[in-house]
């Protein structure tokens, strides 16, 4: 948060260099949120369009959320705005073509019990884990199969740190709605890292 | 009558957040007592939670674009 409040006021005293850091350390994050609410095509103008938000307001930022999430919501709520101006903002309340059983039937009996053992995992530190080139990709070819609805609510929760409640003002989703669709794409990299192992 | 293990995968991230009753809750904990597939599922989905944060869609900027998107930024301030 020191940190923080001193890059804020560095950008505000408008030191050069204030805003290559203010870039390097947020420009990618708000670009996988712009990418998973209107498509990678207009993904770089809307952030665009965020940043020159983000700096006029900087001056009001209050630091009642980090930096990172106040960019975020900044950055969703131009993505939303711009895809509703292009028609193609998508209802997400209706979540019926979004595929209920998430870790796959054919994993339980009839009665819902396992059909087999899991497999047990033993990937070392998630740190490690996460820098084996292999599962890194297996990772991020998943969250390209998810639905748009899951990979929004999942990017913005679990790589960006948004609170449900917030991401449900912003896709204008139910909290119920947004944890299903949270946990089904969670379940999806569950079961993409069990494939590897 | 406790969730089937199905029910505990469906249910496992709104325990993991808080949001199951109370009820709800004890019954979640009961079958994670005497199942043991159950519980690995959840201390893996727990481990999967810790891992998929580090995932980076993104390459690094370079310094070129870096300073580009600065530049930019910096203009619109002004």
């Amino acid at each position: 948060m020191a940190d923080e409040k001193l890059l804020i006021s560095r950008v505000l005293a408008g030191e050069e260099e204030a805003f290559s850091d203010l870039v390097k350390q947020y420009h990618n994050g708000m670009l996988r949120v712009a990418s998973a609410i209107v498509g990678s095509a207009d993904a770089d103008d809307v952030v665009q369009d965020a940043w020159i938000k983000a700096i006029r307001a900087l001056e009001n930022f209050e630091g009642r959320a980090t930096l990172k999430t106040w960019l975020t919501t900044i950055v969703a709520n131009t993505a939303k705005s711009h895809a509703k101006k292009h028609s193609r903002w998508l209802a997400l309340e209706d979540l019926k073509s979004d595929e209920r059983d998430d870790l796959g039937l054919e994993r339980f009996t009839p009665n819902g019990h396992w059909l087999n053992p899991l497999k047990v995992w033993d990937l070392g530190s998630p740190e490690a884990a996460a820098c084996s080139e292999q599962m890194h990709q297996a990772l991020v070819e998943t969250l390209e199969t998810l639905s748009h609805a899951q990979r929004m609510v999942f990017i913005l929760h679990e790589l960006n740190g948004m609170e449900v409640e917030s991401i449900c003002n912003i896709l204008e989703i139910t909290p119920s709605n947004a944890r299903v669709l949270l946990h089904r794409a969670r379940n999806k990299l569950y079961a993409a890292i069990e494939a590897m192992i | 009558m406790l969730p089937s293990c199905r029910n505990m995968t469906e249910l496992s991230s709104e325990y993991l957040a808080g949001k199951l009753s109370w009820s709800m809750r004890l019954k979640f904990r009961l079958h994670l007592m005497m199942c043991i597939h159950c519980r690995r599922y959840l201390r893996q989905f727990q481990l999967m939670l810790r891992l998929t944060p580090q995932i980076s869609m993104d390459e690094e900027l370079e310094e070129k674009q870096i300073d580009l998107i600065a530049q930019k930024i910096k203009q619109a301030r002004q």
